[in-house]
């Protein structure tokens, strides 16, 4: 042990949006409280901006609230959260109308040859298999029932999982309360300026003449950067040309039903639509290039289709696809201040609660952190990189043929990593996967086939399985799935249960 | 839709060392529903390199894979179980530690075990790493149970692989596949006839004259590549600069100490022997550099080390570290030696091939041969040797040895970019880097590192808050547990006889 090397003990966070309070519960949580300070300065910014007003996350937020003692349960009950299965997607492809990416298992492999080249097979042999009909978290957004997955493994009600749709404001207002309780201190001001010396920051100063000092900063201020942008070497690599659509148009709408447990992204010949359903409220946002439509058009094709109030002014924003070395100097950016990406699969918040979690586990030890930051880059890069390819995918292989924007977006892209998944999956149904990559292969398979992407031909080890055996294995699957199904509550009873404090866990 | 595609019609296996019948017993019992013939060429006038060979755990799920029992498995080839590696004078001469297959102690409150020692360490030395390992305490009491199922018990924290007779696994898996229906061609390969347009093998032809044509080639043939390297000139990449040890001589020996239920490996001064227990004998080798060791002084320095009379005369063998720029060329597929040399430091000969099995299996070609297939094969190979060799060079790198110039040739060489990242990290930070892909995992890492007293100069600062006393207590009770544990498993030779694996005769 090197003796004495002064630790940084002095966390300043800035960014008032949720990324602000994940990162401020995140390192309140985990920090001993006695030696360390943690400071969020929560300003009014524009930090979510970036998201809309609801969010929409993956499954793997259920990690983030049980590892930091994050209680479901009661952002639930608070309205700063719901259920989500999936999403449902329309209008990409040409050949499939619809189609839903669901969270969990669909299907189960059969002799460790996965379900999609099962289906795949059983196509071949003039059987309709579709994947959602052997996915619970489908089979329950469709019939409108929900329950948490079970815990034994032997159920197949054990198959699926969830995520959440966040209600940005609230949760973020929950999230800061529990960031105090345990220990940090919130600063409501704005942001006045960066103090840097030698590439590094040494405090904020803020609007009403505070002056924040730290050993670390955590940028979470969104977009903008505001961090970040103030040193040397952590310019925004743009990449927004390689996305069809350059603004977004969002609105918040009052909703009294209950919400579905599902996501809508449609796509339409102006752009997309993600319609993010949540306890009172639905985020709507609108994608749009600023080739084709004004903001004045844009917001009108938004309200268009909002059935409900507007619970604020609606808003409209450029969005500027880009990412920059997240981690420089003694600052480190998360969320959108690291990278901005297209908000289609959850990446942006995939992205920021990964960039939360593995600042964690590289708390910087020294004031130099030299270390920390290049493994904190490597691997953050590498991540932003494979949800850019993600993000291109839609585009790549719409279906919306005769619209200028989307028939300019079909072609090849010059993106290696990304045309060798699509390649493989259309020679022979599989895909790759790599270090950093977001989705597992199943998901990948369900998105190819969603945009209608068949295989040129079967998988041999699916081949090697007897045809009968195959048939008579998915029928027992598929009754055993509707059979579990039928014992579970509609999503409203399951939240009122929930909120009576009955719901079984 | 996709097409069936016209699958293969016959695949040959050249070569019949462990490779070449591992594979033919995969692919015959996974293509068992295919009209694929699958046959195996071999020489009984070439030798195979059948030393003792120790594995990793992954051969476990190969063997059940295809049914194989345990018992009869072990009694067939005289293995012993293997709980992990102890390495001999790799740090400083004198230093012994073992890299089991289990992790060490337990993750609490988002802090890695590792820290939690650490920190420990800074206020008193006294507990080494090892303590806190199960499997190490019973190795190093020559015990040997079978982990549990039951997440909560410590006997769930390992797992375990076997030490056996190559020739004789070879043997059991030669019985197994023509049980199977695989064909054995007796015959020594003289000739391979490429087709002119696509540059494929179409056929071999053995030394009696007779043309063997088939659709898939696996080249098993050993070092030389007969195939994919003589035929089809694949090209090699050398590691040599990072691994300078290019010979080896095998000599096995007469049983004088107690069953060890592990592996041993002794750096000596210019290159390092092995010692793998089975039940009715002792392997032995010496691993050398040429440059720095004449082959009679290697022989006299495995001669000197052997713990009983010697049972055969040396087997000397010549090699060089590294692997074929491309293992899937056209239609020939080379795997185990065929495909690349990485000495066998830390088992891993046996668990490559079983890798490209699999990746062969999953990306199985048809008579269209889509050169996608080889593309991914490649790369997913590449990626697992790079990741191994890397893992192989830290026991060279990680040295404090300046007794010899191997020693010093390798403390003070440039290493790979990748290798040099994870080595800083977990000197300044003590972090391990996790990747996708890569079959050594973080506690296989932590082992090595501490184990050659690469100990991080910084603990984690979530470990800080800890009170000394109650973390030493936990750590005692910690320890204590591991201890009686392990004390309460059966001798490894009594365990063996237990479950009547032991050989008879």
């Amino acid at each position: 042990m090197t003796a004495e090397v002064r630790q940084p003990t002095r966390y300043v966070i800035a960014g008032g949006g949720i990324a602000g309070a994940m990162a401020g519960v995140a390192v309140a949580t985990r920090l001993p409280t006695g030696s360390h300070s943690v400071t969020v300065l929560r300003d009014g910014g524009d930090a979510d901006a970036s998201f809309g007003p609801v969010v929409a996350t993956r499954p793997g937020i259920r990690r983030f609230h049980a590892d930091l003692g994050v209680d479901e349960d009661a952002l639930i009950r608070g309205g700063a959260a719901s259920f989500t299965l999936g999403t449902a997607y329309s209008g990409w492809s040409a050949v499939r109308p619809t189609y839903f990416l669901p969270y969990g298992d669909a299907g189960a492999s059969i002799e460790g040859v996965p379900f999609h080249l099962l289906a795949a097979r059983l196509r071949t042999e003039g059987e309709k298999v579709a994947l959602a009909d052997y996915s619970i978290a489908a089979m329950l957004a469709q019939s409108g029932r929900f329950a948490r997955p079970s815990d034994d493994p032997r159920s197949v009600l054990s198959t699926f999982t969830y995520g959440l749709h966040l209600h940005a404001a609230a949760y973020a207002d929950a999230l800061f309360g529990l960031a105090r309780r345990r220990g940090a201190t919130i600063v409501r001001d704005a942001l006045g300026s960066v103090e840097v010396a030698n590439g590094r920051i040494e405090a904020l100063h803020l609007a009403r003449g505070e002056r924040l000092v730290g050993d670390v900063f955590i940028d979470a201020t969104g977009a903008r950067g505001a961090l970040a942008g103030s040193l040397r070497g952590a310019d925004l690599e743009s990449c927004a040309g390689l996305f069809p659509f350059d603004r977004t148009a969002s609105a918040a709408i009052r909703a009294s039903a209950p919400p579905a447990a599902y996501a809508h992204a449609a796509a339409r010949s102006e752009g997309w639509r993600l319609t993010i359903p949540a306890a009172g409220i639905v985020g709507e946002s609108f994608a749009y290039s600023s080739q084709l439509l004004s903001p004045d058009q844009a917001e009108r094709l938004l309200l268009a289709d909002c059935a409900g109030d507007l619970v604020s002014p609606p808003r409209d924003e450029a969005v500027k696809a880009g990412k920059r070395a997240p981690w420089n100097g003694n600052c480190v950016a998360i969320g959108a201040a690291a990278a901005v990406v297209e908000p289609l699969h959850s990446m942006p918040f995939s992205l920021l609660q990964n960039g939360v979690e593995r600042l964690l586990r590289l708390l910087p030890a020294s004031m130099e952190m030299q270390a920390e930051a290049n493994e904190y880059n490597r691997a953050t890069v590498e991540e932003i990189d494979r949800a850019r390819d993600l993000a291109l995918l839609p585009y790549r292989l719409n279906g919306r043929a005769g619209e200028q924007s989307w028939d300019g977006a079909r072609q090849p892209s010059r993106n290696e990593k990304l045309e060798r998944k699509i390649d493989l999956y259309r020679s022979r149904g599989r895909v790759p996967l790599l270090d950093g990559d977001l989705l597992d292969e199943a998901e990948w398979a369900a998105l190819f086939d969603g945009h209608g992407i068949t295989a040129a031909r079967t998988d041999a080890l699916a081949e090697a399985i007897p045809l009968e055996r195959l048939t008579s294995q998915l029928a027992r699957m598929r009754q055993v799935m509707i059979q579990a199904i039928s014992h579970l509550p509609s999503h409203g009873d399951y939240l009122r249960q929930l909120a009576r404090g009955a719901a079984a866990a | 839709m996709p097409v069936k595609p016209t699958p293969l019609q016959h695949i040959l296996i050249v070569g019949g060392g462990t490779a070449g019948w591992m594979t033919a017993a995969a692919l015959a019992h996974k293509l068992a529903g295919l009209p694929i013939r699958i046959s195996l060429v071999e020489s009984e006038e070439i030798g195979t390199v059948g030393v003792g060979e120790a594995t990793v755990p992954h051969i476990r799920f190969f063997n059940s894979a295809l049914g194989i029992d345990e018992a009869e498995f072990m009694r067939t080839t005289k293995a012993t179980f293997k709980l992990g590696i102890e390495f001999r004078n790799w740090g400083r001469v004198g230093d012994s530690y073992i890299h089991p297959f289990g992790a060490f102690g337990m993750a609490e409150d988002g802090v890695s075990f590792l820290h939690w020692w650490l920190r420990a360490r800074e206020a008193d030395g006294n507990h080494a790493l090892e303590d806190f390992s199960l499997p190490v305490q019973a190795a190093r009491r020559n015990r040997f149970g079978p982990p549990s199922q039951d997440p909560r018990s410590l006997y769930s924290t390992y797992s375990y692989a076997y030490q056996f007779d190559a020739t004789l696994y070879g043997r059991f898996l030669r019985t197994l596949a023509e049980r199977l229906g695989v064909q054995r061609i007796e015959g020594r390969i003289v000739d391979t006839a490429l087709d002119g347009a696509s540059g494929f093998i179409r056929s071999v032809t053995l030394a009696s004259g007779q043309s063997v044509e088939a659709d898939l080639f696996m080249d098993c043939s050993g070092f030389r590549g007969l195939l994919i390297e003589q035929a089809l000139s694949a090209g090699y990449e050398s590691w040599q600069h990072w691994l300078p040890c290019d010979r080896a001589i095998a000599m096995p020996c007469e049983s004088v100490e107690d069953l060890t239920p592990y592996t041993r490996a002794t750096a000596l001064q210019a290159g390092w022997t092995w010692r793998i227990p089975l039940q009715h004998r002792v392997g032995n080798g010496h691993v050398y550099a040429s440059a720095f060791i004449d082959d009679a002084a290697a022989e006299q320095a495995l001669r000197d080390g052997l713990e009983g009379a010697p049972l055969a005369e040396p087997n000397r063998l010549r090699f060089l570290p590294g692997k074929r720029r491309r293992q899937w060329v056209g239609n020939c597929v080379a795997l185990g030696l065929a495909a690349g040399f990485i000495e066998p430091l830390e088992s891993t000969s046996i668990h490559l091939v079983q890798l490209a099995i699999g990746k062969l299996l999953e990306l199985l070609p048809y008579r269209g041969w889509d050169p996608l297939d080889a593309a991914e094969f490649n790369r997913a190979m590449d990626l697992e040797y790079e990741r191994v060799r890397d893992f192989i060079i830290l026991h060279y790198c990680a040295t404090q040895r300046d007794d010899s110039p191997l020693w010093n040739h390798c403390r003070t060489m440039s290493l790979p970019d990748s290798l040099a990242h994870k080595l800083e990290l977990f000197r300044e930070r003590g972090v391990v880097v996790n990747q996708r892909d890569g079959m050594f995992l973080e506690p296989s890492w932590i082992a090595v590192y501490v184990g050659q007293n690469i100990v991080p100069c910084r603990v984690d600062p979530l470990a800080a808050w800890i009170e000394l006393d109650r973390l030493a207590a936990r750590l005692a009770d910690m320890a204590g547990a591991c201890r009686q544990a392990a004390a309460a498993m059966p001798l490894h030779c009594e365990y063996l006889r237990s479950i009547n694996a032991a050989a008879v005769g």
